[in-house]
């Protein structure tokens, strides 16, 4: 038993972690487009990104479901000329949860663009610095607490995730079977202590998570005043 | 020599406006750039730096053409060599006073220029300080500092000592009169106020609703303001403590003077040696 309750918990995290760490490498570029966009286009694809936010996950999980099953079209092809199979396997819960916490990195670090002064972008250009070197030397570290927001929430937000999963994942123990359905899964099964022991270890995670969160943003509020 | 004409349409507080400029600035020079705010200047100062651009014009610097819009040439601001001093300075915040300059360095400049830099500018002292702990003049300094850094052919400062006390605007007039010299720089100074203009300014141009007026002679042609390294020694002789202000008596080569000093400076006693120290001069009526 106690074997399960690891390999689910282990599932867990390796799920959000590599969610988080894609939704980096996605989401920064495109929060970074968005806050330089003056397209019309603009308003369209913040509303695309945000969807999830207000959306019940079964929606998108159905529409997941539809799309990718081998029966459908786009399911069959893929299926047959990269031999990805994304419906009830861990690679289709990784797609599932990037879609579904994107717009919990991208708006924040969208904020931080934002916010941050243009001047001192063009103090850099100035200093002949290009375009590429700013970002990664003056840009991204003042953005630092969006960055740290972004991802946390994205992290969180996947660990928590539940309806997207029961949808394209299922339920298989140590391909698709996470900690959020394992404890709705010992709940039916009438197994409250397991449920407990679950829903205890992820209380106290995200607990600490946010905390961590919550004191370093104070900390370099203190330390960087923009 | 710099040849500048340029013409942009920008939106002003009073609607729209035609700013057309044509100039013509001798190596070495520094030209101060008057008017009140929302005429341009500040634009011009940014199609300088590549930072806005013109609908026509030409800017030559030297040999070098940065911009020709007939023939399509326009150097994007990272290839311009133009020190800008922003209004509000834009120091990087996460970077200390060091990591400021050392930022600026190209690629394979020697750092020893820096020390030179460090050195004029007074900067010492603060190099491990973050820009949000320091004074307003100090940051100025820096800024001033991390400009000159590329040894730029053109220095350009925006309202460089609006934001700063009479006292603090003093000095720091003198320490740019000192880069400029020091560092043989040609630079472009934008200011509102009249009196700091015909200071420091080799010649004086005045902008209107985006249009050049003719020059306004300087009425006085010598510098107006200069560095001074004078240091005299006098001890207390009589001590008033007053409400904010210690009223002294001071003996200086037999000729007694008074003075006063804000009291919080400490405890001061009848005896005590103090040294006066001037660090800029300037021509009486100033």
């Amino acid at each position: 038993m106690d074997s399960t309750f690891g390999i689910t918990l282990f599932l867990t995290f390796k799920l959000a972690a590599i969610t988080t760490l894609l939704l980096l490498v996605i989401g920064v570029p495109l929060a970074y487009r968005l806050s330089q966009m003056r397209s019309r286009l603009k308003p369209w694809i913040e509303a695309l990104i945000s969807m999830p936010i207000v959306l019940p996950p079964t929606v998108l999980g159905f529409y997941l479901l539809l799309t990718f099953s081998p029966g459908s079209n786009f399911g069959a092809w893929l299926d047959q000329t990269l031999g990805l199979r994304l419906v009830f396997t861990f690679e289709g819960l990784v797609l599932g949860s990037i879609i579904y916490s994107l717009p919990f990195m991208v708006q924040p670090i969208q904020a931080g663009f934002e916010a941050f002064p243009k001047q001192l972008s063009e103090a850099s250009y100035v200093l002949g610095k290009s375009r590429r070197e700013t970002f990664f030397r003056i840009i991204l570290p003042n953005i630092k607490p969006s960055l740290i927001s972004g991802t946390v929430l994205a992290f969180a937000h996947t660990i928590g995730e539940f309806g997207v999963i029961l949808m394209i994942g299922g339920n298989i123990p140590g391909e698709t079977r996470v900690a959020s359905i394992a404890i709705y899964d010992e709940v039916e099964g009438m197994n409250y202590a397991m449920a407990n022991k679950y829903a205890l270890v992820l209380i106290g995670f995200t607990f600490g998570i946010l905390l961590l969160v919550y004191a370093l943003n104070r900390r370099t509020a203190k330390s960087v005043i923009l | 020599m710099i040849r500048i004409d340029l013409q942009k349409s920008l939106l002003s507080g009073h609607g729209p406006m035609n700013l057309t400029i044509q100039l013509e600035i001798p190596k070495g020079e520094l030209l101060a750039l008057g008017g009140p705010s929302g005429s341009g200047k500040t634009s011009l100062l940014r199609m300088l730096a590549g930072l806005l651009h013109p609908e026509r014009g030409k800017i030559l610097v030297g040999e070098e053409c940065w911009l020709d819009t007939s023939k399509k040439i326009n150097i994007p601001t990272q290839k311009r060599n133009i020190g800008l001093v922003f209004q509000d300075y834009a120091l990087f915040p996460h970077f200390n006073v060091r990591q400021n300059l050392q930022y600026a360095l190209e690629k394979d400049q020697a750092a020893d220029h820096l020390q030179d830099l460090i050195a004029v500018m007074e900067l010492q002292n603060l190099l491990d300080h973050k820009p949000a702990t320091l004074s307003g003049g100090q940051q100025q300094r820096v800024a001033l500092a991390r400009a000159l850094v590329r040894k730029p052919k053109l220095l350009l400062l925006d309202e460089p000592l609006s934001a700063l006390d009479p006292a603090m605007r003093h000095r720091l007039q003198a320490y740019i009169l000192r880069v400029h010299r020091a560092f043989s720089l040609t630079t472009i100074l934008v200011s509102h106020d009249q009196r700091e203009i015909a200071r420091m300014a080799d010649r004086v141009l005045r902008i209107e609703e985006g249009h050049l007026l003719k020059e306004e002679p300087l009425h006085d042609p010598p510098k107006a303001i200069g560095e001074a390294s004078l240091e005299l020694s006098a001890r207390i002789v009589e001590l008033k403590k007053e409400n904010t202000h210690y009223r002294l008596q001071v003996n200086l080569n037999d000729q007694r003077i008074e003075l006063s000093i804000p009291l919080s400076v400490g405890v001061l006693e009848v005896g005590q040696e103090i040294i006066l120290k001037a660090e800029h001069w300037h021509l009486k009526n100033y």
